[in-house]
């Protein structure tokens, strides 16, 4: 059985925030958002949807095997069974606004959905975040595969991923675009590098961060899915349920302001052909000086 | 007469002259559908006839002749302006039809403060027209979610209606006269005064006629002070929907009237509000001089506080959603990202019907979606605009399109879904569409929704438009398969 665990993390649709809301509130050191709706990081999302399609993959090629078997030992049929089967678990950092995400991914057929109960949401000090996921994931593991988001994309420094797999000892391997099953029980990786996409076959376990892929938008559960699902609630851990204790780390934030961005303008009318000759006049006497 | 597709340019060209007539392919078949057609629309695959042209009018001398010309040559005209219409009232449903855009008639005339009316041409941006009345200290009031797109000609011919209808009204309250183009070459003006006892109100003749009887080239609406320093918002949560409707309803019948009333199902409360909870949500906004919002704000909380299952939130949850509600161009192309990325797509329908029926409205529509419907992903909605005697549902549904062609989505899952609303509403005793019009996608069930009163349209239709060549396939349908009647 592969164990895939997905860590992802709910943020303020920033979108929605005009820039005379940006500074408006503090609260114990961290940016506020009363009433803005919270959605999940977008490669986040762009993980928990590669994973299903893993699943699915599997689960096709389970079917397959199963039925090129059928003519064979229903031993070998049963073997190609279980080694394609695929289990999914998401945890995320949070209180209960996270839930509806969680609900979402075991609508989807994710098997596990764990909060780890904090008013602290999203990776502010990343080293502590990262040794209390080390401590889950020996709890509740082993995982064959993490997958995570490669930064946040409000308070992250992309140090999360690297760190856990620094204290579990996987190997890392960032700015992924693709996995899928490969040769002798590998996993067939593809991620970005400087010189174009890698495509390599590597032994589990492994820490995958998903970078911007694009056509990864996670896929919306139907009402009979959710339906099925309400049986598998997202399960709540308090977070002192863990010897390692989830800390500040120690920078406060004073003030927030907009960097003003504007630049000046000339609104100018008459013939295109004019205005263009004059434009390019006064850029070169401007050189000139 | 009809005239072949070459003909019907080149008598436009002579009329407006070539560079307001335009032939480019891409237009053409963007102005063959509107926003009822949204998936297909996404995926760029037009199903309908393709126009002949489009033409930009200038003043209402062009738009008279343009549609005597079509009227003489009996050739489908479809009146627009910000073309932002979501009920296929913008489809040209017949062949070598002509687009006749009025969007570059964009003049405010007259702004009179004595009077409190606002005089401008039907092009005029809404958004432009408030933003510019608000730097004076003074508001339409209307504010429908399409106000970045929307344009005041379509917003009377729609008879649409803003989110700050249940202090303001809707567009058929804040119109005060008009000037109208019929298709024999006749332009009429309605004077403007506040109100007249001369026979019929004649500017509902205007009002709602969706391009199918006349081209309206100006209007004057209402104009009010504007005062949002003093505006006092309130939310609750409440376990209870049909509980919800009753708080809606005892509001309105205690005569208070606030600019905003809305009521979220559980469904819809989810998808908008963080703070939900698993509860349907009620939110209000008090508006104007600050000793009436402030009495309104403590006279509807007390109601309200009073219901069984009611949790009150913080105001400024609610204001900060609230400014957020409108959508424009980004929010049209964003949505159109996540359509093509996720084949789930979601769409609106709005009802209204009296306090004595809405709740089972609501219910049994709801009910037969979720069973009906194959691959949703959310069924919900929300109540809006409330009067004395009744209240909107605006329907809100999700659903996944699977194993389906883009042009196969409407009847599919789209078309089907109307059905089921229409149907229910019916039965129970209420109206199939509140504010979006009935387009061409309701137009297919105008009979059940006028009943004897069909009579009243027909005529209408037959005299203002005897040649058959405004907008056909609007009010009502140009062809109607009876057993059938939502495969279109």
């Amino acid at each position: 059985m592969m164990n895939i665990l997905t860590v992802f993390n709910i943020i303020p649709d920033l979108d929605l925030i005009s820039e005379a809301e940006w500074a408006s509130d503090i609260v114990d050191t961290r940016l506020n958002f009363p009433g803005v709706k919270t959605v999940p990081e977008a490669q986040d999302e762009s993980a928990a949807e590669l994973a299903l399609r893993f699943r699915d993959a599997a689960a096709a090629a389970s079917a397959d095997s199963v039925a090129a078997a059928s003519a064979g030992s229903h031993a070998s049929a049963a073997a190609a069974a279980i080694d394609s089967e695929v289990r999914l678990t998401a945890v995320t950092f949070g209180n209960a606004v996270a839930d509806k995400a969680l609900r979402t991914l075991t609508a989807l057929g994710y098997q596990s959905a764990d909060r780890i109960d904090t008013d602290r949401p999203g990776p502010d000090n990343e080293e502590s975040h990262a040794a209390l996921l080390a401590e889950y994931c020996r709890k509740r593991g082993p995982f064959d595969l993490i997958l995570a988001g490669t930064q946040s994309s409000v308070s992250g420094f992309s140090q999360l991923p690297l760190l856990l797999a620094e204290a579990l000892q996987f190997p890392c391997i960032t700015e992924v675009t693709g996995f899928s099953a490969g040769a002798e029980g590998r996993i067939r990786i593809e991620h970005q590098t400087d010189t174009g996409i890698l495509s390599e076959d590597l032994p589990t376990p492994l820490l995958l961060t998903i970078g911007d892929v694009p056509d990864t938008c996670l896929r919306i559960p139907t009402l009979r899915q959710r339906k099925a699902s309400g049986s598998n609630p997202p399960s709540v851990i308090s977070a002192s349920e863990f010897s390692e204790e989830l800390k500040e780390n120690g920078i406060r934030l004073q003030s927030v302001s907009a960097i003003d961005q504007s630049r000046a303008a000339r609104q100018m009318e008459g013939d295109t052909d004019d205005i263009a000759k004059q434009i390019v006049q006064e850029y070169i006497r401007e050189g000139t000086r | 007469m009809s005239l072949a597709r070459e003909e019907i340019v080149k008598g436009l060209v002579n009329i407006l002259g070539e560079d307001r007539v335009i032939t480019d392919e891409t237009v053409l078949k963007e102005s063959s559908i509107d926003r009822y057609r949204k998936f297909e629309q996404c995926h760029e695959v037009y199903t309908q006839p393709i126009p002949a042209a489009v033409v930009y009018v200038k003043n209402t001398e062009e738009v008279r002749n343009v549609l005597m010309f079509a009227n003489e040559n009996g050739v489908n005209v479809v009146p627009r302006t910000g073309h932002s219409a979501i009920e296929g009232g913008l489809e040209t449903a017949l062949e070598n039809s002509v687009v006749i855009d009025g969007s570059e008639m964009n003049q405010v005339l007259e702004v009179n403060k004595e009077s409190m009316q606002v005089t401008c041409q039907c092009g005029v941006p809404l958004q432009s027209l408030e933003d510019s009345l608000r730097e004076q200290g003074l508001t339409t009031g209307h504010s429908p979610q399409s106000k970045p797109l929307a344009q005041m000609g379509g917003l009377v011919a729609t008879r649409s209606i803003g989110q700050f209808s249940t202090l303001y009204g809707g567009i058929e309250d804040m119109l005060v006269g008009c000037e109208v183009v019929f298709p024999g070459g006749q332009v009429c003006r309605i004077k403007n005064v506040p109100r007249r006892s001369v026979g019929p109100d004649i500017r509902h003749i205007v009002l709602g006629n969706e391009g199918a009887l006349c081209f309206i080239t100006e209007v004057t609406v209402k104009i009010f002070k504007y005062q949002p320093e003093n505006n006092r918002f309130l939310g609750y949560r409440i376990k209870d929907m049909e509980k919800g409707f009753q708080a809606l309803r005892q509001v309105m019948v205690e005569g208070y009237r606030p600019s905003v009333a809305r009521l979220y199902d559980l469904q819809d409360a989810e998808m908008n509000f963080d703070w939900a909870d698993g509860e349907n949500v009620l939110l209000f906004m008090a508006e104007g001089p600050a000793s009436i919002t402030k009495a309104t704000a403590e006279g509807i909380d007390e109601i309200v506080r009073k219901i069984e299952g009611v949790t009150p939130v913080d105001a400024s949850l609610i204001e900060t959603w609230f400014n957020h509600l409108n959508w424009g161009a980004e929010q049209i192309a964003q949505e159109k990202k996540e359509i093509l990325a996720t084949d789930n797509i979601g769409i609106t329908t709005e009802i209204s019907g009296c306090w004595d029926c809405i709740y089972k409205i609501y219910a049994s529509v709801v009910e037969r979606i979720t069973n009906e419907v194959p691959d949703l992903t959310m069924i919900g909605g929300h109540s809006s605009h409330s009067y004395i005697n009744g209240t909107n549902m605006y329907f809100v549904y999700y659903y996944n399109v699977v194993d389906c062609r883009p042009e196969d989505e409407i009847n599919k899952y789209h078309n089907l879904i109307n059905r089921i609303i229409c149907e229910e509403t019916v039965r129970f005793g209420g109206s199939i569409a509140h504010h979006h019009g009935l387009g061409k996608a309701r137009a297919h069930y105008v009979w059940e929704e006028y009943g004897s009163s069909f009579y009243m349209l027909e005529t209408l239709k037959y005299a203002f438009d005897p040649n058959g060549v405004m907008n056909m396939g609007t009010l009502i349908p140009v062809k109607h398969d009876k057993e059938h009647p939502w495969n279109f």
